[in-house]
């Protein structure tokens, strides 16, 4: 048994003190519970309510760039800013601030007046379709080779359904190939059995098909592009770990 | 001066100033009407004989009715474009062009907006 004189006794009243009052202030055990549960907005008002309970106290900047982060993960980076804005600028928070003005589209401003990072430079020109400027700051793997939407044009003019064969889509080139081709092939057989009812008919519906298969090969050709470019982007920003980020 | 004034104020109290705002011309598209017609004389005869055999979400003729309510004429290609798509091997697309998704009646179908492909 350890005896405490009247002097030791008072010491460790002072230091416990203290540690006993305010040791709810800095509790965030719920606040990371509701963040693993997926709760993040109420995670969010959590914080602001440690943040109250603590400001007095504690050095608070390390919840306000926790709500920032959380605020960025749900989408809200006019919040994020708000609160990265009351803290003073170092390069954690210079880089944070930087993303949120990235993602709200204000790319200029993030890679001049905050981001310091290649990595972040680089991501920057990767989410505005600038890869070979990214590479320059990062290394990236080659950017997909893109269709080009006036070739698949011009190849569907000359064989029809071949727009959509250049864009990938084989069977739907094959498909709209049998459709146009029979299509026009009936118009021709009546045409020459002197039925002109029925080859106007088949006339008019293969004009229409050769018609929507040049726009469909010209769209096909833009959405392949479009898939293209989010794959790829998609998997750099994994390789490069952005959402580490947030 | 005064006088004037003051009669003017009467005035503008005891009249009540209607403005008369010209009425919008809701414009009559006859193609619109024409096409629209035509789609749902299919859907009421023939697409209820068939069954559902379509394999996006929506139809091709909601997809056709949509489309050409939205765009005009050239909502009339993108209905015939996705005629032309409309077939067995669409499902080889599956999660990379057309999500897909469960409907309340059909099961599971490709889901292709008109809006994808304005």
């Amino acid at each position: 048994m350890i005896c405490l004189n009247g002097m030791n006794k008072i010491l460790i009243f002072l230091i416990m003190t203290p540690v006993f009052c305010f040791s709810n202030a800095l509790d965030n055990t719920f606040a990371h519970y509701l963040e693993n549960e997926g709760e993040i907005e109420s995670s969010i008002i959590e914080y602001k309510r440690l943040l109250i309970d603590s400001s007095q106290i504690y050095n608070t900047d390390g919840i306000h760039i926790k709500i920032s982060r959380l605020n960025m993960r749900i989408g809200n980076y006019k919040d994020a800013l708000y609160e990265l804005n009351k803290l003073e600028n170092n390069d954690k928070i210079n880089n944070l601030k930087g993303i949120s003005y990235m993602m709200l589209g204000d790319m200029e401003r993030a890679r001049n007046d905050y981001f310091r990072n290649d990595t972040l430079i680089g991501i920057s020109y990767i989410l505005e379709n600038r890869f070979n400027r990214a590479g320059k700051y990062i290394d990236i793997s080659n950017p997909p080779k893109l269709k080009n939407p006036y070739l698949g044009l011009t190849l569907s003019i000359i064989i029809p359904g071949m727009g959509r064969v250049y864009a990938g889509r084989t069977f739907d080139g094959i498909y709209s190939f049998m459709l146009i081709g029979s299509s026009a092939l009936s118009s021709y057989l009546y045409f020459r059995d002197n039925n002109r009812v029925f080859g106007y008919t088949y006339g008019v519906i293969s004009a229409l098909l050769y018609m929507g298969n040049l726009y469909g090969s010209y769209k096909a050709c833009k959405i392949y592009n479009n898939y293209s470019i989010d794959v790829y982007k998609n998997n750099e920003l994994i390789k490069l770990k952005f959402s580490k980020w947030f | 001066m005064v006088a004037q004034l003051i009669i003017l104020s009467l005035f503008l109290n005891t009249t009540q100033i209607y403005i008369v705002k010209p009425k919008k011309e809701t414009q009559f598209r006859e193609d619109k009407f024409i096409i629209n017609m035509g789609i749902k004389l299919y859907q009421n005869t023939i697409s209820k004989q068939q069954g559902e055999v379509c394999v996006f979400e929506p139809s091709c003729s909601h997809f056709a009715q949509q489309a050409v309510s939205k765009y005009g004429l050239k909502g009339v290609l993108m209905a015939i474009d996705r005629l032309e798509r409309c077939n067995g091997t669409a499902w080889r697309y599956a999660n990379r062009y057309y999500p897909v998704v469960e409907t309340r009646n059909r099961g599971y179908k490709l889901n292709d907006l008109p809006e994808w492909y304005e």
